[in-house]
């Protein structure tokens, strides 16, 4: 009987020391997830503008729930139990926890939003129309040439890859500002979800697996 | 009634004497003319009747006839020839033609020759349909034939032709009107024009072919299209509402065509990705001299000329692999009046994306392009009278003139052109003279060059740029600056006017991996005294979100002069300071750890206004103008000990600090004499937005900080 109670001990200790480690390698515990999600929101509807449908149901879209998700929370993908996570709670200090905002509001943020909206009125006919689509990597491309006129194509190609360089900076700029250049990948997986459940109706986007949905 | 077989052959003629007839030389359309031939024998050999001639199947390496019949029956007004075939198939027709049926009632004989006016030939089926023609025919002898064709309805237009054959060879006079595009598309080998296409418009053609049994020797044709419309399956090659002609010439010498073709577009707008152009008032002029060799399935060009007004002209020559659609070697010479044009029609469709796609450039350029294997080997242009211009407003030139020259051999391209003027970013400059060389993928200045700007000067002394046309850019170079104008710069960036210079020595400026990097020191001659700016290092400097790092070390300056510039309230005595960790974001600040205090052993008077302490309080309060609430109110001046004033600032929050008070809080001024003011703030921590937001609304006579 004593025995078997050193042998248990031994063993939640073992566990122990091996959560303590799981802890120290798994960093992007710390990304706040549903604040970044939120300012993803506040950011995609300004940008969207009246396009976009507060209003609407922001049920996650079909093909763009469980993949991505595990992708912003790599460590809900080690599968530990609850347990495992009020112990891991207790290990990380109070302050990495008490900071849950993503901050949007520097000075380049603001342009890089400005410039979005400013440029959204010339794009939201070519959303519509199905000639460009969200991709699910957080940008936007040419999804049907031909549905653009000729006389247009290279004005919409260069707005195209304006707008690309606008989100790519975005999603560094918020990862800097934040004082975490490691979270861009994260922030960008948030942001590439969210511009897909903003979508207004009619917009077409690219799930999780490449292929072309029109927003419902 | 004699009855003779020759293989597959069935011959039946009917009459007196009865002699074997040999079938030979059945050649092309000679076969069809067989009974015509038979017709030639000489009365005395044969007296005809009535002949009947069937075959099962006839074939040579081009074509083959299947159930070939063919009758000739005297009639009281002449002959009467009949022939039928139930399938004909030949290489050149998109598929096979059936139930022939050639028809002449009254057909002429002149000693041994024979005409047919009025023939008249159905089809049952062919790729073009079914086909109701009238057929003319002349049987001079067997080496002079002309066969005339009327009525032909293919693609839903007419086609009339005459086909003259004699023994040195065949002429064929094609003349197609109103052909529809699409329905020519079944003739039409799938390269010219693929299935997937969609297509649509209308054309007519006038050809004259000429050759030797079934090979083509020469060739014109001219073909007029119009309401042309194609557009492949993902909308990279398309024409919309085109119209235009091809006029092409050429005739085969030895193994090769040797030829010219002239292709005209004088209406329609084009796509093929990524180039658009719309023709309106000048149409495209294409002509194209030289020869094909179809063993090796070459293009060798001996001229190309090209005039798409006012876009380009081109001029040249090549050698293109058809095979590999690919130019083994080529040499153009290039020209255009409206560099706006080929920038918005050529140049920028190659650079959306970069820094290069928002450009507005004006200007004639004209020079040479030598390719080689699809590669660029050597280009020079001349550059007349051209404004370039970035929308964003980083840079603008004016002004250019000169030569510019690159090469990929190893041989240097010496390049000079001047620049009357132009700006970076709000900086304007003044006349530039640039002389430098061209490496395959680099380049270096030959002399030092000298930039007027701000009423002073930088010397560029140096350059070596590399990685610049392949890889991540790469390039260093040295440079001093003299005597810019303080008063200029604040007047260009729309600063108070600051009165001083600006000089400094930077050895080596480096940019690598998109950061551009400083050694040495700007020194700013300014306000009595002087600012060193060292560690300077700019990031992204021409991207979306450029960052700036800097530390700045401030010495001997003169309040007085300070307060006046910035419209702060006056304040005199001395000043100096550092600033550490200078971090600008989009030319904003986002750190810096900075202080800026009193010299501990200042020589100058130590006074400073009301409105001074007014704006000292209500940049640590938010509040200002309490001064004149109080018996303080009617004293305009006042001494002080000493000014000090700390800030850092992390992200969107600044902390602030000055000399120690005993309290907690700490003294911006110390006062000195009587009345004695001091000035102490309580708060350590204010919003970096709010803290600015406090300066911008500091106002002295009306006027406003900026």
């Amino acid at each position: 009987m004593i025995k078997r109670t050193v042998m248990l001990r031994s063993f939640f200790g073992y566990a122990l020391i091996a959560l303590s480690l799981a802890a120290c390698v798994t960093i992007n515990i710390y990304f706040p997830a549903a604040a970044a999600e939120e300012a993803a929101r506040v950011i995609v509807r300004d940008v969207l503008g009246d396009e976009a449908n507060p209003d609407q149901p922001q049920e996650a879209q079909p093909e763009s729930n469980q993949d991505d998700d595990q992708s912003f929370y790599p460590f809900n993908s080690t599968k530990l139990t609850s347990a495992a996570e009020v112990m891991l709670n207790f290990l990380i200090p109070n302050a990495h926890a008490e900071q849950p905002n993503i901050d949007i509001s520097s000075p380049s943020i603001r342009k890089l939003r400005a410039s979005m909206s400013k440029r959204q009125s010339k794009l939201t006919g070519f959303y519509r129309s199905g000639a460009l689509g969200f991709t699910n990597k957080g940008l936007i491309t040419i999804r049907d040439l031909k549905k653009i006129p000729l006389k247009e194509r290279n004005r919409v190609k260069k707005l195209v890859a304006d707008e690309n360089g606008d989100r790519n900076s975005l999603y560094t700029e918020i990862a800097r500002a934040n004082g975490h250049p490691e979270w861009e990948q994260s922030i960008r997986d948030i942001f590439a979800r969210v511009w897909i459940e903003e979508a207004p109706k009619g917009y077409w986007y690219q799930n999780s697996k490449g292929k072309w949905q029109r927003s419902e | 009634m004699g009855k003779f077989q020759f293989g597959k052959v069935r011959l039946q003629i009917g009459s007196r004497l009865r002699r074997p007839v040999g079938l030979f030389a059945f050649k092309g359309l000679a076969y069809l003319m067989l009974g015509l031939y038979l017709l030639s024998i000489p009365r005395s050999v044969v007296s005809l009747s009535d002949v009947s001639l069937q075959t099962h199947k006839l074939t040579s390496d081009a074509w083959s006839a299947k159930g070939l019949h063919l009758s000739l029956n005297q009639t009281a007004r002449g002959l009467s020839l009949q022939l039928t075939v139930s399938e004909f198939n030949h290489q050149a027709l998109a598929g096979s033609v059936k139930g022939i049926d050639f028809r002449c009632a009254e057909m002429q004989q002149v000693d041994h020759s024979f005409f047919c006016q009025k023939g008249r030939l159905s089809i049952a089926e062919s790729p073009y349909g079914a086909q109701q023609a009238d057929v003319g025919l002349k049987y001079i002898d067997s080496e002079h034939i002309e066969i005339k064709l009327d009525g032909l309805l293919i693609a839903e237009g007419g086609i009339s032709f005459v086909l003259n054959m004699t023994k040195a060879g065949w002429q064929l006079n094609l003349d197609g009107a109103q052909l529809s595009i699409d329905g020519l598309r079944a003739l039409l080998p799938s390269e010219i024009l693929p299935q997937a296409w969609d297509v649509s418009g209308w054309l007519s053609i006038k050809a004259k072919l000429s050759g030797v049994t079934s090979s083509l020797q020469q060739a014109e044709v001219s073909v007029e299209i119009k309401q042309l419309n194609y557009a492949d399956e993902e909308g990279l090659q398309v024409a919309e509402n085109g119209s235009g002609s091809l006029h092409v010439e050429a005739e085969q010498s030895d193994l090769k065509w040797v030829g010219s073709a002239h292709l005209l577009l004088n209406q329609g707008q084009y796509y093929s990705d990524p180039y658009y152009i719309e023709v309106t008032e000048s149409p495209l002029h294409l002509t194209l001299k030289g020869d094909w060799s179809a063993a090796q399935n070459q293009l060798q060009l001996e001229q190309v000329d090209l005039q798409l007004r006012p876009v380009i002209e081109l001029k040249g020559s090549g050698q293109l692999d058809l095979t590999e659609f690919a130019i083994q070697h080529a040499e153009v010479q290039f020209e255009t009046a409206h560099l706006d044009e080929l920038y918005k029609t050529i140049i920028q469709p190659l650079v959306i994306g970069s820094m290069a796609d928002e450009l507005e450039i004006t200007g004639a350029l004209q020079g040479e392009i030598e390719l080689v294997e699809g590669e660029v080997a050597l280009i020079r242009t001349q550059l007349k009278s051209i404004d370039v211009e970035d929308l964003r407003g980083v840079f603008a030139l004016n002004g250019l003139q000169g030569s510019l020259a690159w090469s990929n051999s190893e041989k240097a391209q010496a390049s000079r052109f001047k620049v009357e003027s132009g700006h970076l970013y709000q900086i304007p400059h003044g006349p530039l003279a640039v002389r430098l060389q061209a490496l395959p993928n680099g380049i270096s200045l030959l002399k030092p060059l000298d930039i007027p700007l701000l009423g002073g000067h930088i010397i560029i002394d140096r350059l070596e740029a590399n990685h610049i046309f392949h890889g991540s850019p790469e390039w260093e170079t040295g440079a001093e600056v003299i005597n810019l104008s303080l008063e200029e710069l604040s007047t260009a960036f729309d600063w108070p006017t600051m009165s001083g210079k600006l000089n400094g020595k930077l050895p080596t400026m480096h940019y690598q991996d998109e950061s551009l990097d400083f050694d040495g020191a700007l020194k700013v001659d300014v306000f009595g005294g002087q600012i060193e700016v060292e560690q300077l290092r700019i990031k992204q400097p021409l991207g979306r979100v450029p960052e700036l790092f800097a530390a700045a070390e401030m010495k001997g300056l003169d309040l007085e002069q300070v307060t006046r510039t910035f419209s702060f309230g006056h304040i005199e005595g001395g000043l100096e300071g550092w600033i550490n960790g200078l971090h600008l974001l989009n030319w904003e600040p986002v750190a810096f750890q900075a202080q800026f205090n009193s010299p501990a052993d200042d020589d100058l008077p130590h006074r400073i206004s009301q409105r001074a302490v007014d704006n000292l309080t209500s940049i640590g309060s938010g509040m200002g103008g309490s001064l004149q609430n109080t018996f303080l109110g009617i004293f305009k001046e006042f001494r002080y000990n000493r000014i000090e004033l700390q800030a850092s600032l992390n992200g969107d929050l600044a902390e602030l600090g000055g000399i120690d008070h005993p309290d907690g809080g700490y003294y911006l001024v110390k006062g000195a004499g009587l009345p004695r003011i001091d000035v102490i703030a309580r708060n350590r921590r204010v919003a970096w937005k709010t803290l600015v937001e406090r300066l911008k609304n500091i106002r002295v006579e009306g006027m406003k900080v900026r």
